[in-house]
């Protein structure tokens, strides 16, 4: 299951990228040309692709959550940063320059370092009312 | 200004809908197997959460704006620049649910800044 969760999103992405490269930048005024974008968005094949990759992940996601920690799902699903510049680069040809990389391995440590405080973190709010969401 | 209001609503929009789906979830409870019937259980159960719903619509704004951005930038830029929704994390759980944040956690925090920050030098 994490496995599909981190092979599906990149994928969902990359075809996501793909669909709406065809499409040109959108233009958002006036709402006609917004309208006539989303039009062809809409019967765009990849696009379509793309949400199907995208609701594979997040059946994947939600059932990985069902059973495992928010705090250990964010650092297995960082390599999905990884996979998504490697795809780019890989299927639609992307240029992705050494800072880019450089940029993308720093991002995957920083979650791996805010994911080793979890532990902490959950242990301290088991003990504390939950708090929020009557807003 | 579009930019910033595309990116802005990928990563507070897409935060906000994990919080409230990562809640509905802890609410339905596990999934025991990954038969079929099953997981339609925890679906339909799913369905009936509030929270679901809301963290639904959160992350449909979210998906529109990425939608925005990917029609104007490169795949490797944009999903990277994404990781800014930790940085969103702890500042909206340190801000709203009053979680205490560690000093390591900040630590965190800063590395996936200075990594967006070379994204986005990195762009090309």
């Amino acid at each position: 299951m994490i496995l599909v969760m981190v092979l599906a999103g990149p994928v969902g992405n990359i075809f996501l990228g793909m669909g709406m490269k065809s499409v040109s930048p959108v233009t958002f005024w006036p709402p006609a040309q917004l309208i006539h974008s989303g039009m062809r968005v809409f019967v765009s094949l990849p696009i379509w692709l793309g949400i199907l990759s995208l609701i594979t992940f997040f059946v994947a996601y939600m059932l990985v959550l069902s059973w495992a920690d928010y705090s250990f799902v964010q650092p297995v699903s960082s390599v999905a940063y990884g996979v998504v510049a490697l795809l780019g680069w890989l299927v639609l040809g992307e240029k992705v320059s050494a800072l880019r990389w450089a940029g993308i391995a720093v991002i995957c440590l920083g979650v791996f370092v805010v994911s080793r405080t979890g532990a902490q973190t959950t242990g301290a709010q088991a003990t504390s009312r939950p708090t929020g969401g009557n807003g | 200004m579009l930019n910033f209001i595309l990116f802005t609503t990928i990563v507070a929009a897409g935060t906000g809908g994990e919080l409230c789906v990562s809640r509905a979830m802890k609410n339905v409870g596990e999934a025991k197997s990954f038969h079929p019937a099953e997981i339609a259980t925890v679906v339909l159960r799913a369905i009936r959460e509030p929270w679901m719903w809301a963290g639904v619509a959160m992350m449909a704004s979210a998906f529109f704006a990425l939608l925005g951005a990917l029609s104007m930038y490169n795949v490797s830029f944009v999903v990277p620049v994404t990781a800014l929704s930790y940085v969103a994390g702890a500042f909206g759980g340190a801000a709203f649910l009053g979680e205490r944040v560690t000093a390591r956690r900040w630590i965190g925090v800063a590395l996936v800044t200075i990594g967006v920050t070379l994204v986005f030098f990195g762009k090309s």
